[in-house]
């Protein structure tokens, strides 16, 4: 399969690789099936996109939310789980999506609402995790790291 | 839209098997319960609403790739 994206230019990908989120991503529900590929070709940070299979001009940046701040952590009950394939945690991948403003220094991420991909459904959904305090506007790098060096990368 | 009224202890079923009950009504806040099946979703509108327009505004982020190459793992 082949889609013409925005970002990547033409891209190949395998049906068997697509992520479908069977009732999509809240505020963009209309679309379902999307790739998801490191952000550099080593997959050295723990960046990743979310590319549409539908629309070429809908990508979003992720972020592999546990080797990022190891002490995240998710409360989210079975039923969540189940939607997407049932399992464990070992099952699942989490990320959560970075949104960049003015620059990358300044760029926030959404820990309140993780996306879940499945790793043997290939079912994505994102979870609302209404009772805790994390926040949608999570600054990725603190002030301290931006002064000396940001090369670590390290929340 | 149906409008109820409700006094603290009574409450409204929905469909069967959804019930919303208030617990209690102090000043300006009801305190709502809300009794649901494990695959229906209850969440705070507002929360709700910001979770909607972050991810559109994610979906229209710019990234420079190069820069990324900074951050490693």
């Amino acid at each position: 399969m082949q889609i013409k994206t925005e970002r990547f230019g033409t891209l190949n990908y395998e049906l068997k690789d697509e992520i479908e989120f069977p009732n999509g991503i809240p505020g963009l529900e209309q679309y379902r099936r999307y790739i998801l590929f490191p952000a550099d070709e080593e997959g050295s940070t723990p960046f990743y996109f979310l590319q549409s299979t539908e629309d070429g001009a809908l990508s979003f940046f992720l972020l592999d939310v546990f080797a990022y701040f190891p002490d995240y952590s998710v409360h989210i009950d079975d039923a969540e789980v189940a939607d997407i394939g049932g399992g464990t945690s070992e099952d699942i991948r989490f990320f959560t999506f970075i949104t960049v403003r003015e620059t990358l220094e300044t760029a926030t991420t959404n820990l309140k609402a993780p996306i879940l991909i499945h790793n043997r459904t290939q079912k994505g959904k994102q979870v609302v995790m209404d009772n805790t305090d994390y926040m949608i506007r999570q600054p990725l790098f603190d002030s301290t790291q931006l002064s000396t060096s940001i090369s670590a990368g390290r929340g | 839209m149906l409008v109820l009224s409700r006094k603290a202890g009574e409450s409204v079923m929905i469909d069967g098997n959804i019930e919303v009950k208030v617990i209690e009504v102090s000043g300006d806040v009801v305190k709502v319960g809300i009794e649901a099946p494990q695959h229906i979703r209850v969440h705070r509108r507002e929360v709700y609403l910001s979770i909607e327009e972050e991810n559109r505004r994610a979906a229209h982020t710019h990234i420079d790739l190069q820069a990324l190459r900074r951050f490693k793992k």
